[in-house]
């Protein structure tokens, strides 16, 4: 989990501000109308809540994602991971997985009114440079959307 | 060969008693009893009726049975039956299905955790690789005081083997954490003015937000800390000596030796603990393994009977 270092000059972190994570994520639903959804109404623990509000609506999964997809030398590579090439691995889709979580854990169909088709997850970032130390912030507002394309094959996207 | 087979049966089939591998299964089930609390305990404080999370990112093995979802009430039932399999386990009592029932549930429950948001601790692997051993074994009708070469009790290979397997264990996750390192990151890990070390220092100082003055309002020590690349990297270099050379210990015949070892790890998880909110303090008790837990028990009824010898003067 620890393993994987890119050197890099400047490091982001997220906050995990409590207003922001009390508050939830901002949410568009299909007859346009706009809410907040929180970890409570969703029932999920905090200590997972702020990942898929800090991290997966920002892109960002796991780390044993970045660690399946690293370039390895050659040898590394055919020693670890045998004949299979990191760059055949799909990227995933967290966009579409955050949004489905969200659907489903309202038992919402694609057709329903109250289907979630956008969500936002208003954040601060500490941009924190490791030479000096200074510390930068800047107000972030990721935005996943509802591509309708997905709707084909809804029933079984995430679910087996 | 024959050299090394000796060698190697000497290692894992002798040492120890029938009264250390009961011993242990006391000291690990404790252990567990504790080890649970921490990890578990958010899915416990989630609405036993309320809303059912479809996962962001479900664990291969949910995958592969297709629960997509988190039933929070069986989390919480899982939990219970979690606690009482471990006590029962740690008495002695079924062992065996104990054990396995503890499995299931330790499963099911990293499981919920790590499906929600698709993140993957790897805190109970060694846990779980213990209790394999332990499942195999019949650490179950182990028992203290019994007089050895009883008919009934375990003979020294029986009660050694699960003993030597989990230290070779312990052993070596601390090593190829250090290859893992190396063969993902490179020298970069540890170079780099302190490379990752400083950057999780970094992340998880500020995560916690920034006063007015620009403190960090938790964790401030980690921050000032990463500021000393130095310091960061002296560090680094005893992650790497303590991940390296924790194998040695293997081959250590005295207690003392084995402390320091032991002491060294058991430093670095409170480390992690303190500077960078790792959540695995309490492994740092399995390293217990590495004493006899039979002797340790001698050593403290010796020190118990002078101790009343001094007070009853």
């Amino acid at each position: 989990m620890y393993a994987t270092y890119t050197a890099r000059d400047h490091v982001t972190v997220p906050m995990r501000d409590k207003a922001d994570l009390s508050k939830g994520l901002l949410v568009t639903r299909r007859n346009g109308e706009v809410d907040w959804v929180d970890a409570k109404q969703l029932n999920v623990p905090s200590r997972n809540y702020w990942r898929i509000h800090l991290q997966r609506m920002n892109g960002e999964g796991a780390a044993k994602y970045a660690q399946a997809r690293m370039n390895l030398s050659a040898l590394n590579q055919r020693l670890w991971r045998g004949s299979r090439d990191p760059n055949v691995l799909e990227p995933v889709n967290w966009n579409r997985r955050v949004l489905t979580s969200l659907n489903r854990t309202f038992g919402l169909h694609p057709t329903d009114p109250m289907f979630i088709i956008g969500a936002m997850a208003p954040a601060t970032h500490a941009v924190v440079n490791k030479r000096t130390m200074e510390v930068e912030m800047e107000r972030v507002m990721p935005e996943v959307n509802w591509n309708e394309d997905w709707n084909d094959d809804w029933p079984e996207y995430g679910s087996k | 060969m024959n050299g090394v087979s000796r060698r190697l049966g000497g290692f894992f089939y002798t040492g120890y008693s029938e009264e250390s591998l009961a011993l242990f299964r006391v000291y690990f089930g404790c252990l567990l009893f504790l080890y649970h609390i921490p990890q578990f305990a958010t899915l416990f404080a989630i609405d036993p009726f309320g809303a059912s999370f479809h996962y962001t990112d479900p664990i291969w093995y949910f995958e592969l049975l297709g629960i997509d979802r988190t039933i929070p009430w069986l989390s919480l039932l899982a939990g219970l039956l979690l606690f009482a399999s471990t006590l029962s386990m740690t008495l002695g009592k079924w062992t065996r299905t104990s054990i396995i029932v503890v499995l299931i549930c330790i499963f099911y429950l990293k499981g919920v955790r790590d499906s929600a948001a698709g993140d993957v601790h790897h805190r109970y692997v060694v846990l779980v690789q213990i209790l394999f051993f332990l499942l195999l074994s019949r650490c179950g009708e182990a028992a203290t005081g019994r007089v050895p070469g009883k008919p009934g009790g375990l003979l020294e290979w029986e009660a050694s083997w699960p003993i030597r397997a989990a230290q070779v264990y312990v052993a070596f996750f601390y090593f190829f954490a250090l290859v893992a390192k190396l063969r993902v990151s490179g020298w970069d890990w540890f170079l780099d003015g302190g490379g990752r070390l400083q950057e999780q220092l970094i992340v998880r100082s500020v995560r916690w937000g920034l006063s007015e003055e620009g403190e960090p309002l938790r964790n401030a020590l980690s921050f000032h800390l990463a500021g000393i690349q130095w310091l960061v990297f002296l560090m680094c270099l005893f992650v790497i000596a303590l991940e390296l050379f924790f194998p040695l210990i293997l081959f250590v015949k005295r207690n003392l030796i084995k402390l320091c070892f032991v002491a060294c790890a058991f430093l670095f998880h409170v480390g992690n603990y303190v500077l960078l909110d790792v959540n695995f303090l309490l492994y740092g008790l399995v390293l217990m393994v590495y004493f006899d837990l039979a002797q340790v028990r001698r050593l403290l009824a010796d020190q118990r009977r002078k101790a009343l010898g001094y007070l009853n003067r």
